[in-house]
């Protein structure tokens, strides 16, 4: 992934900030494509740009934010996501409260951990431009409502995704009157659904949160399973065109999902891109994180 | 280790052949039993066995024809034979020409005059000359004593003769010098010390109570009586105070206690009890109280009799004067007449002898113990009465008021040291178990209330009672717990969690990190097999989560036998099941299990099912 000039800025609290923290903050907005605004809340300085995020520390122990941040976060700002980097580690790495709004990391904090849950965290409603520099491979990412999602295209196949308020559907080609999407994710129930069908090879889910952390549905089983979904969760649907020899390399992207840390769906996006672009699969994905 | 003896029985009567498995056990007998001549026949080929024990007279030969059988084969000839026989030495003219037989023993018998007679017989066999010995003619068995007799016989009638029977008087009781006789006195004086230094706190719950009766009543427990005999011990061998009688009343030591006593103990013998003409006789084997009469055929009977045996008026008249006067009970006349089933002679001895120790519990006696074998019928289809339970019945009869005087709604209960073992042992009532099933070292007595269902007194009541029997302990003041209550609270808490789950690398790591920080207090134990998953089943144990998709576990059976074992009865039972296996979570549901989880599952799922339990 390149950095990219833009508009966007994030609301950096400098309290508790460390240097070192500083530091990487700066080098995980400047991946990202987002300008860090360094700021002492409790000075009454207007914002010279009105931020997509604020970012803040939580010391050790604290199980509330700020009034300054919190006002950050919410009157002055128009309820931007808020990002808190906790000064201790969390169980599941990272956790997402208020339905994405409040995106929560916890200690140690990495550059590849930061960049990722900026990624989801951060409000982009219609698609991104590709964000990778492998001509083989196209990869899209956005945010709506109900998730972070995440395409990645080798073979180009043509199934689509359709996105509302209510849920993430991704629909199979080829078309079937009146058949039900492979995979639908609804906000309202907070449940999973598949059925490996047509193109779509399988199905992963990936969460911290979750024993296993990785769980591969086969193909085979044609059946349809459903599932309550959690925050956190990342699922990875895999597309092949039926018959290609090279389909059942999905189990690359079994590899590529078990070694995922703890940046969630857009590190999976980043490890298949990688892992397409450097093999013969023929493959696509959609990757979705539940927020 | 040198192969056991192989020791083949025969006998038509389940009474002898039970017998005989308590004469001939393991490690040093292999026993083998036939019931016919034929079976008998048979079993000598296929298990070539050290000695034959058997009847005179069986269903479909008598004695002599195995003898004559056995003496045409050269493989099976010089096979030593004992011969049993209610009809007296006389049997014996008939095996005059067959060396084979080497013993006769009458019936009834001692145990162990039997074995010793098979010993005598199998050593004379292992002696160099014994081959090339003659057939001799056999002795009158007046005469077995005589060490030379070819044939080892027992005298007729030295079977214990029933309880009644006098024992003779001590000739060889050991004399002791003037010092040894004051070193015991110092001794009983040390080992009543205890006692003395509680007088003054007993004076005053004294009352107008008579101070001799009170105080024997105050000291002379089983654990005094205990520690006089361990001081007496040293002053005369061991033998010696095993065989000793004592007596007294059950006023001053409680029928429960001196039962415990012999039981610890591990005596053998008859603790008699007696009153107002009536005889109770208790009859102990190596500590276990294995079965109890009542002098009254009627009274014995009052729990057990059935209109369903098939007996004649003449063949129950003779069984009570059987009872009356050998002591075998009427239930064994009757089974062996046909009144009913033989193999349901064991649990009607039982249910009789509860019913009359525990009718006794309530009474005075006066009793008297004498070490000693017991009669046949005892050692043969006597089985275990716990004493436990009976203090238990006692406890639930004597038992007012409101128990929760004692028990403050804050106390938290806890299993006492010991528990799967005496749970085991007590037959519970239905409140007694949903009461003790709520006690798992979580809760105070106001949660068992509530959680149980039942009226606060009575909890109250059943949680003194079962404490009294040794299975519950409260863990001193919960509110403000003494330093030591608190450590041994937070011992007895520690809680195990055991795990069988064949993905060692994507759920086992996920859950015991989860589940075993040291904050939770619980132990996770990873089980690699079902079998292994089912030896860690104890009462420590707070749940048990089981791949129920794994070939290797029936979840049903796991079930079953989680909440059928009362000290785990309360544990929490987890499923984890394939993503294909989804469609079986209502019928493990049902099976027992508390929660099912489909993998990929959410850890918070599972924390929601251990904080629930």
């Amino acid at each position: 992934m390149s950095a990219r000039t833009t508009n966007t800025t994030a609301l950096v609290a400098v309290e508790g900030l460390s240097d070192e923290l500083r530091a990487l903050v700066a080098a995980a907005c400047d991946e990202t494509g987002i300008a860090p605004e360094f700021r002492d809340l409790h000075a009454a300085v207007g914002a010279a740009s009105v931020p997509a995020l604020v970012l803040a520390v939580l010391p050790s122990g604290r199980r509330h934010v700020g009034a300054e941040v919190e006002r950050a976060a919410t009157s002055q700002m128009g309820a931007a996501p808020l990002v808190l980097l906790c000064e201790e580690p969390l169980v599941d790495g990272a956790a997402s409260l208020s339905d994405g709004r409040v995106t929560l990391i916890g200690a140690p904090i990495t550059k590849a951990t930061l960049k990722h849950r900026l990624r989801v965290a951060l409000r982009r409603p219609h698609a991104a431009p590709p964000t990778n520099d492998v001509a083989k491979v196209e990869v899209h990412e956005r945010r709506d409502a109900a998730c972070w999602v995440g395409t990645v295209r080798a073979a180009r196949l043509a199934w689509h995704i359709e996105a509302t308020e209510g849920g993430v559907a991704v629909h199979a080609a080829p078309p079937e009157a009146d058949a039900p999407p492979v995979v639908r994710y609804e906000r309202a129930t907070r449940h999973w659904s598949f059925e490996p069908r047509g193109e779509l090879l399988g199905v992963g889910l990936v969460s911290a949160r979750r024993a296993p952390r990785v769980t591969w549905f086969e193909p085979a089983e044609r059946t349809r399973h459903a599932l309550s979904a959690a925050s956190g969760d990342v699922l990875v649907a895999c597309f092949a065109r039926q018959g290609d020899i090279h389909a059942r390399q999905s189990a690359r992207f079994v590899e590529a999902l078990t070694a995922t840390g703890s940046g969630g769906g857009p590190e999976v996006l980043e490890q298949l891109a990688r892992a397409l672009s450097a093999s013969d699969a023929a493959c696509d994905a959609v990757v979705l994180e539940v927020r | 280790m040198p192969r056991p003896v192989r020791v083949l029985g025969v006998d038509d009567s389940l009474t002898m052949r039970k017998l005989l498995e308590v004469v001939f056990t393991a490690p040093t007998y292999e026993l083998t039993l036939a019931l016919t001549g034929a079976e008998a026949i048979a079993a000598v080929t296929r298990t070539q066995p050290d000695i034959v024990v058997m009847d005179y007279v069986l269903p479909d030969m008598r004695g002599i024809d195995i003898c004559v059988s056995l003496s045409r084969s050269p493989a099976t000839a010089s096979i030593p034979i004992v011969v049993t026989s209610a009809k007296g030495a006389k049997v014996l003219d008939e095996f005059k020409s067959y060396s084979a037989v080497v013993g006769f023993v009458p019936k009834p018998f001692k145990p162990a005059d039997l074995r010793a007679v098979v010993v005598d017989a199998l050593r004379e066999r292992a002696k160099p000359d014994a081959a090339a010995t003659a057939p001799r003619a056999p002795a009158p068995a007046a005469s077995a004593a005589a060490a030379a007799a070819p044939i080892a016989t027992v005298p007729a009638g030295s079977a214990a003769a029933g309880p009644s029977a006098p024992r003779p008087a001590r000739a060889d009781a050991p004399k002791l010098a003037h010092a040894e006789l004051e070193k015991l006195a110092r001794s009983l004086f040390t080992a009543l010390s205890p006692v003395f230094s509680k007088v003054p706190e007993w004076l005053h719950e004294m009352g107008s109570e008579r101070p001799e009766r009170f105080l024997a009543k105050k000291a002379l427990t089983a654990k005094t009586i205990e520690s006089l005999l361990e001081a007496v011990q040293p002053f005369v061998a061991p033998s010696e105070t095993q065989s000793s009688e004592f007596s007294g009343s059950t006023d001053f030591v409680p029928l429960v206690e001196l039962c415990a006593l012999v039981a610890r103990e591990r005596r053998t013998g008859t603790l008699q009890l007696t009153r107002d003409g009536a005889s109770i006789h208790v009859f102990v084997r190596h500590g276990e109280l294995v079965a109890a009469t009542h002098s009254d055929p009627a009274v014995y009977l009052a729990a057990t009799d059935s209109p369903a045996w098939k007996l004649t008026p003449e063949q129950r008249r003779r069984a009570f004067e059987a009872h009356k006067k050998s002591g075998v009970p009427a239930l064994v006349t009757f089974a062996e007449c046909g009144g009913f089933p033989i193999e349901q002679l064991a649990s009607c001895l039982k249910s009789a002898s509860s019913h009359t120790l525990t009718r006794a519990l309530d009474e005075t006696w006066r009793f008297r113990w004498s070490s000693g074998a017991l009669p046949t019928w005892a050692d043969a289809h006597g089985t275990s009465v716990s004493i436990q339970s009976l203090r238990l019945v006692h406890l639930r009869r004597r038992e007012d008021g409101d128990g929760s005087a004692e028990w403050a709604p804050s106390q938290l209960l806890l299993r006492a040291p010991g528990f799967t073992e005496h749970v085991r042992a007590l037959e519970l009532d239905a409140d007694e178990r949903t009461v003790l099933t709520l006690v798992n070292n979580r809760y105070h007595l106001r949660d068992v209330v509530e959680k149980s269902g039942l009226a606060p007194a009575r909890v109250g009541r059943i949680v003194q009672r079962l404490a009294k029997v040794g299975l519950i302990l409260g863990a001193p003041n919960a509110g403000a717990p003494t330093a030591g209550a608190t450590s041994s609270v937070r011992e007895a808490s520690r809680r195990k969690v055991v795990l069988f789950e064949p993905d060692r690398r994507g759920v086992v790591p996920a859950l015991t990190h989860r589940i075993g920080t040291a904050r939770s207090g619980r132990d996770v134990v990873v089980a690699e097999s079902p079998g292994e998953l089912l030896s860690h089943v104890d009462a420590a144990l707070e749940a048990l989560i089981v791949n129920c998709s794994a070939k290797e576990v029936d979840a049903a059976q796991l079930a079953r036998k989680v909440r059928e074992s009362l000290e785990v009865a309360g544990a929490t039972l987890i499923a984890l099941v394939e993503p294909h296996d989804g469609a079986r979570v209502a019928a493990l549901k049902s099976a027992g299990f508390d929660g099912v989880l489909v993998k990929p599952f959410l850890l918070d799922e599972l924390d929601a099912l251990l904080a629930a339990a």
